[in-house]
């Protein structure tokens, strides 16, 4: 854990480079940094002002694209964070929220960025250039986006889901309760789609009975910060869910009946988080929590045990 | 019926239109509804009677449903020379339309067992392509109505290159203009765009320029940098007082509230109003402008004004008002049927959630870009349509399947008039798939028999000359144009056979235009 810098931190990312090492990013009030040392110290590498979101390209997609979001745009590095470049949205006063790179993105070259005012802007071409992407958004604060596959998109809004099946393209409300409210998280694999709400807990959709069921002890009054599913073995799945103070672990079945979901774990965070990431894809699934006075923290998640054991 | 037979199907020829004058050039009809349009008199006067009875009939289905012309007139036409043929034997008309219209109510559900729902976007393809018979028509307006889906609007309009194309409109927008040409100034065509922008939403006359003064006051503010007011008309005064207070930082536009009926002007000012969390200013409450605060105006990120309508994105209002209105719309739009109130609601719809889409039509003429344009327009109907209401399997199999429950009903009665009716029923079920045939090339009895042995949803592909599962080739027909072909043919031919005299005017004047 690094001294805290009082610079409050909004977003986390982080590329594993050869050898074990990786650069982490986080996405501060002052503006971009990066550590290489695994958080202990720190380099600004965009001091401009405000930057609120970032995202790094997956594992085996195109090497080095990172994106991040600041005042006007995004900023974008083609070599791992070496060096950037600004490009514009149009609007000098837009803030970029969230971020998400589509997971095929070296074949698709798709990136969705959400604003807090203007809603969601789309680029094909690996984050050069971005257009707005609004067709059937008609709620303009955007708070979390996810691409799923080359054609589903994911955008959480204050107040409910948009989903697009054509990369992005259009995008259809999803209405109703619990809908109606802030998702502040939103994360999918193949069938399953799992949101994490400011206020109202956690949810996932249930293909079988098509309702959203909210899952057991998830905490309201909590904002859920990190969303995402793992695959265990067939039919079953991982949920891991960061909240400000926690993390909760669940263990999802699809059975004929619907679906099944437990309660494995809940692990208290020795900080008060305001942002955190989550790298499932490792051998030692990780995450990256961001602390609200700027400190981050590096949390191994450990092998599953159940809930209340030592 | 001899010039609207031909262009049946998919091997259906061409009806030539040689022009009103002779400096007209000759068009090429392929549609029912612009052949029987176009079709001004015929010689025989008697005959001209009820060939505008048909006219009007295929017209008023056209207007419903934008297709289907074609089948309605086929179906007529075979019901009624049946019709013809029982009237003659000594059957009594009224009891034969009694007996029609009764069971006529027992199309609808029959075709309802053979609904399918159309959503995606090779399925929407294969409908729009039984419209238009084009393939990029049909695959530029399925993208757009499988990314729309049931709710979105869609405008066709000329494009200026060769190529067909399609853009996705994420702005709400309403048709309207400047109230004074002196505030747009600018070449035709021309958008300007704006940011920041706050909304004086209203109907009102906007005739004191000494009113107006509160509404400038309230949006002069550090976020704001441009004003758009929205009223019914505005004075010369007023006109001055707002140029005079519009600059590069802070831009001023008046532009007339949407809408031309009181009613639907009053809905779009709510859905603009609910958008940017604006207060409406009425015209018919007595409001005035005089007492406006800032909390009344509305905001918006970026707005843009043309000199035919006006958008808007970004905007401020409260998300979950904004939910309220769009969730009671669609529940507006999904309990009432498609009469006119739906089309407003729907359109409403669209622009609230900023769902539209412009199709640009190509054509190397004139003549030919206004074809496509109408043909553009038929085809995103009936898709969207097909959205809303789902399809059936196409080639006439959907009109074959209900002669089954038809024929059902013909066991149970011995009233010769029902029997008669029941007959002409089939009759009219099968003229569709038999014309097919006979355009095709291929004997129509043949076709009638192996589509039946073949079982339900079966019909002949004319293309190919095989008996075919007509959903699973991608051969499909809007539901709600095959039904309402179906009713209004069967109503039109039970009207028809109770026709009893024909007056006729002494000197009537030569008609000329359609």
């Amino acid at each position: 854990m690094i001294e805290p810098l009082n610079d409050p931190v909004f977003a986390l990312g982080a590329r594993l480079l050869p050898e074990g090492r990786e650069t982490i990013f986080a996405a501060r009030q002052s503006g971009l940094h990066l550590s290489l040392d695994r958080g202990a110290t720190w380099s600004p590498v965009w001091a401009r002002g405000l930057c609120a979101s970032i995202a790094v390209s997956p594992t085996g997609s195109i090497d080095g694209l990172v994106v991040a979001g600041v005042v006007g745009g995004v900023i974008r590095s083609e070599d791992g964070g070496l060096t950037w470049r600004f490009h514009s949205f149009g609007l000098p006063d837009t803030l970029v929220a969230c971020l998400s790179i589509a997971s095929d993105c070296d074949r698709s070259g798709l990136i969705l960025a959400g604003t807090i005012e203007d809603g969601l802007y789309r680029s094909t071409d690996w984050g050069k250039t971005w257009l707005p992407s609004n067709t059937g958004v008609y709620i303009s604060r955007i708070t979390t986006v996810h691409v799923h596959n080359e054609h589903v998109c994911l955008a959480g809004t204050d107040c409910g889901l948009f989903v697009s099946s054509n990369n992005g393209k259009t995008w259809d409300d999803q209405i109703g309760d619990p809908l109606d409210v802030e998702i502040s998280a939103v994360t999918s694999d193949h069938d399953i789609t799992v949101i994490g709400t400011a206020s109202e807990g956690i949810f996932a959709w249930d293909t079988t009975h098509r309702e959203w069921r909210c899952l057991p002890q998830s905490r309201p009054n909590e904002e859920t910060i990190a969303l995402t599913i793992r695959s265990k073995a067939t039919l079953q799945k991982e949920i891991i869910a960061i909240t400000s103070t926690m993390i909760q672990r669940y263990c999802l079945e699809t059975e004929e009946t619907g679906m099944v979901v437990n309660l494995v774990s809940t692990t208290p965070l020795p900080i008060s988080a305001g942002c955190a990431a989550i790298f499932s894809a490792d051998t030692v699934p990780r995450a990256l929590v961001g602390g609200e006075n700027g400190d981050v923290l590096l949390v191994p998640l450990c092998p599953l045990r159940q809930a209340g054991s030592p | 019926m001899r010039l609207i037979r031909p262009v049946y199907g998919p091997s259906a020829n061409v009806v030539l239109n040689a022009g009103a004058t002779g400096r007209s050039a000759p068009e090429l009809l392929t549609d029912g509804a612009t052949i029987a349009r176009r079709l001004v008199e015929v010689e025989d006067r008697v005959e001209n009677v009820g060939t505008m009875f048909l006219r009007g009939l295929l017209w008023e289905i056209h207007d419903l449903v934008g297709d289907g012309t074609s089948t309605a007139a086929i179906v007529f036409a075979a019901m009624f020379e049946e019709g013809r043929r029982g009237i003659a034997a000594g059957l009594n008309a009224s009891r034969l339309r009694y007996f029609l219209l009764e069971r006529a109510k027992l199309l609808d559900p029959a075709l309802d067992r053979q609904r399918i729902t159309v959503s995606d976007q090779p399925t929407l393809k294969c409908l729009a392509q039984s419209v238009s018979g084009d393939a990029s028509l049909a695959g530029a307006v399925s993208e757009i109505h499988a990314g729309l889906g049931a709710y979105g609007h869609v405008e066709v309009r000329p494009g200026k290159g060769s190529d067909l194309g399609y853009e996705f409109i994420g702005d709400s927008f309403w048709p309207s203009n400047c109230l004074d040409s002196a505030m747009m100034p600018g070449v035709i065509g021309q958008r300007i765009e704006l940011s920041n922008c706050a909304l004086f939403v209203s109907d009102l006359d906007i005739q004191d320029a000494q009113d107006f003064v509160p509404v400038l006051a309230a949006a002069r503010t550090p976020q704001v940098t441009s004003l758009i007011i929205l009223g019914r008309s505005i004075s010369k005064q007023c006109v001055g007082l707002l140029m005079s207070n519009s600059s590069p930082a802070f831009r001023i536009f008046a532009m007339r509230t949407p809408e031309a009926t009181e009613f639907d002007r009053s809905e779009t000012m709510d859905d603009i109003a609910t958008l940017t969390g604006a207060t409406v200013f009425r015209h018919a409450a007595g409001a005035s402008s005089v007492n406006v605060q800032g909390a009344d105006l509305g905001s918006c990120r970026r707005a843009w004004i043309s000199r035919t309508h006006f958008g808007l994105c970004g905007g401020q209002g409260k998300s979950r008002v904004i939910r309220r209105r769009i969730s009671e719309l669609r529940a507006q739009v999904q309990s009432v049927g498609e009469d006119k109130q739906t089309k407003q609601a729907r359109l409403r719809l669209s622009r609230l959630t900023a769902k539209s889409a412009i199709l640009l039509i190509n054509g190397t003429t004139d003549r030919e870009i206004e074809q496509r344009k109408a043909l553009g327009e038929r085809t995103s109907r009936v898709t969207q349509n097909a959205i809303v209401n789902g399809a059936l399997p196409g080639g006439g199999a959907a009109l074959l399947e209900c002669r089954r429950f038809v024929g059902l009903r013909e066991l149970s009665t011995d009233e010769p008039e029902e029997v008669f009716a029941l007959k002409m029923m089939i009759q009219g079920l099968e003229a569709p798939i038999r014309t097919l045939a006979q355009n095709g090339g291929l004997e129509p009895s043949v076709a009638v028999m192996k589509a039946k042995d073949a079982g339900p949803g079966h019909a002949i592909d004319v293309t190919t000359g095989r008996i075919v599962d007509m959903s699973k080739a991608g051969i499909l027909d809007s539901f709600d144009v095959v039904s309402t072909a179906l009713q209004k043919a069967t109503a039109g031919v039970a009207q028809a056979l109770t026709i009893e005299t024909v007056v006729l005017r002494q000197s009537p004047s030569k008609a000329t235009t359609p």
